[in-house]
């Protein structure tokens, strides 16, 4: 202890403090039993309407796929030992990286809910600590109807993700099971891990060009598959097609600049997405990554990500087009198509605002690529034919995947479901 | 109220759906949070919605809880010192805060007639001193001076690292000893 503590130790010495009062902790006692029920166990029905929720859950899975974009990109780095950077000593930096913060902006066409060719602007603010295994993300959204905000906060150890919305007043809570969580620990922000799954990808050199002032080195890789197999958290399905450009910056040997573009099959959705102002291993307060739920905030809805139902989870969102899209199913599953698909029936359909069960069953859509993702990356063997089969064809395989070494699960037109060996598969699909 | 290890962490997890179970935790916990926080704000009323606000917080987040005793105290100082430290943040707060530290402080030296004229100088003199400082700042110097934890335990509390806590208390209790010695110098060249 040195004099300045051993002075404020002794300054601070029996001065007095009010003690706890009776009445107020009783009082407080009764508040929040009277509310317990209402936190916990009866999550409030939703009140704001279908499309901003969609259009803000993905909010989130953009921004969490943000993270971890990045994380996998600093792994491409070590792809090749012949560039303008040291690849090296690039990982060393990277493996001692504790914490860092950018910027994210996305013009994103083909949002959910928004007019046709309509660009909707997202900025996004990242904290993100390795050493707090958290992320915050503050994101603006420019809509026709203005501006939405929104704050996620994504706790790995908690195993929980917060997103709020300040203006309605009302947060979403996914949390993620044991299971699940202990996939992402595989997976998420580790280079070395993240390597052997670009290894597979082809990438391209791209030089070096001076960005901000400095020199960078960059490289690129486009592949459709490029998402899922970074097996990143939720970063995985958003779109069909993904070409991400990393820049290394040549003097800090650290990431200065990262390009993503990407698109759907169909050509209805295209993002383009520029992450910046990067900066590494600065001091991020504990409390900034903490969230911070306002008494009079409502749960708007709760989900979980699990592990080893994925594919019931995609049957889960086909039904919903089953029943409010007279059967007409999107034309593949990534969650943009998916999310785009259903609105014109549900903005038909619900001209009131629908119920909590509803508001649960779509948010399972912000997991549809995902769950697709997941099944590809274990190796299930997953087919989709949404693009020309509908509920009219009870007979044609929509989808399957694989749920043991001998059998595939076969969904037909209809959604009924049987499970068959390679060999009947064969015949099925023939 | 005392329980074991393997109670608490029972306690903690049947709390997470069982109000009964929720008021037990609570009842264990509350002085503990309240007696922080009245030492970060020197003001019970504002102690009192903060521990509010803490334990509805608790009661939100409870789920995500796993872990012994310890961590649990650990895990609630931290939500409470997020807690004083937003609502310290607002600087309108931080001004009327300020402000009740000079009213209150001197209100309660004109009534104090069964204490310790000195004990009550000093800690007008502490709350200005301490509120004037960043909140990071503030919330090391309770923690290691009131809640008398070691810089491991502070560092669990905040999750940072022991040595960034060393640093942190190093720069906070020397601008606390800047500060308080210019309030005793300022008191005494008044008198």
């Amino acid at each position: 202890m040195n004099d300045n503590e051993k002075y404020i130790e002794e300054y601070v010495r029996d001065i007095p403090f009010d003690a706890p009062d009776s009445g107020h902790r009783d009082e407080l006692k009764k508040q929040l039993l009277s509310a317990f029920p209402k936190h916990r166990l009866q999550p409030t029905a939703q009140t704001v309407g279908v499309w901003r929720t969609i259009m803000k859950s993905r909010t989130s899975k953009l921004a969490a796929a943000a993270v971890i974009v990045l994380a996998a990109f600093l792994a491409l780095s070590l792809f090749d030992k012949t560039t303008g950077v040291v690849w090296a000593e690039v990982v060393k930096r990277l493996e001692e990286i504790k914490t860092g913060t950018y910027t994210i902006t996305a013009d994103i066409t083909g949002f959910p809910g928004t007019p046709e060719d309509y660009v909707t602007h997202i900025i996004q603010d990242v904290k993100l600590s390795y050493e707090q295994n958290a992320v915050r993300i503050d994101t603006s959204i420019q809509t026709p109807r203005g501006t939405a905000k929104t704050k996620t906060h994504l706790l790995f150890e908690d195993r929980v993700l917060l997103q709020l919305m300040p203006l309605q007043k009302k947060y979403v809570e996914v949390a993620i099971s044991d299971e699940h969580m202990k996939k992402l620990e595989k997976e998420r922000g580790d280079p070395v891990t993240l390597l052997s799954a670009m290894l597979e990808h082809d990438y391209i050199e791209l030089g070096s060009k001076e960005i901000d002032g400095a020199m960078a080195w960059g490289i690129e890789v486009s592949d459709p598959k490029l998402g899922p197999k970074m097996g990143a958290f939720i970063s995985g399905g958003l779109f069909d097609e993904l070409t991400v450009q990393l820049w290394v910056d040549e003097k800090s040997q650290l990431p200065i600049r990262i390009n993503a573009t990407g698109s759907s099959e169909d050509g209805k959705t295209s993002m383009e997405t520029v992450y910046d102002n990067f900066q590494w291993d600065i001091e991020i307060e504990s409390s900034a990554l903490e969230p911070v739920i306002p008494d009079d905030f409502e749960l708007l809805a709760q989900t979980t990500f699990e592990s080893g139902n994925e594919g019931e989870v995609i049957i889960e969102v086909l039904k919903l087009f089953l029943e409010f899209a007279d059967g007409k199913y999107p034309s593949s599953l990534n969650t943009m198509t998916v999310a785009n698909a259903i609105a014109p029936a549900l903005k038909e359909k619900f001209t009131q605002k629908p119920g909590k069960e509803v508001l649960d069953r779509l948010m399972k859509i912000d997991m549809v690529g995902r769950m697709y993702s997941i099944l590809e990356k274990d190796g299930k063997e997953p087919a989709y034919y949404g693009d020309k089969v509908s509920a009219a064809q009870p007979e044609a395989v929509l989808f399957r995947w694989k749920i043991d070494d001998n059998t595939y699960r076969v969904v037909f037109g209809d959604l009924s479901t049987r499970d068959v060996t390679p060999e009947q598969l064969a015949e099925l699909e023939g | 109220m005392t329980v074991s290890e393997s109670e608490h962490v029972g306690l903690v997890r049947r709390a997470c759906s069982d109000p009964d179970a929720f008021a037990r935790l609570y009842l264990m916990h509350y002085d503990n949070v309240f007696r922080y926080c009245v030492r970060r704000l020197f003001d019970s009323h504002s102690a009192e919605d903060v521990t509010s606000t803490v334990f509805f917080k608790v009661m939100h987040n409870l789920g995500s809880f796993d872990g012994s005793a310890i961590d649990f105290r650990s895990w609630l100082l931290r939500i409470a010192t997020n807690a004083v430290n937003d609502h310290l943040r607002e600087g309108k707060r931080r001004t009327e805060a300020m402000k009740k530290v000079v009213r209150n402080g001197r209100a309660e030296f004109d009534v104090a007639i069964d204490c310790d004229a000195e004990l009550l100088e000093r800690k007008i003199m502490l709350k200005q001193a301490l509120l004037s400082l960043k909140p990071k700042y503030q919330t090391v110097i309770t923690l290691r001076f009131f809640e008398n934890m070691k810089l491991t335990e502070i560092a669990a509390c905040l999750g940072k690292k022991p040595s960034t806590v060393r640093s942190l208390l190093s720069r906070a209790t020397a601008k606390l000893r800047k500060k308080l010695n210019a309030a005793a110098g300022g008191r005494g060249a008044r008198q």
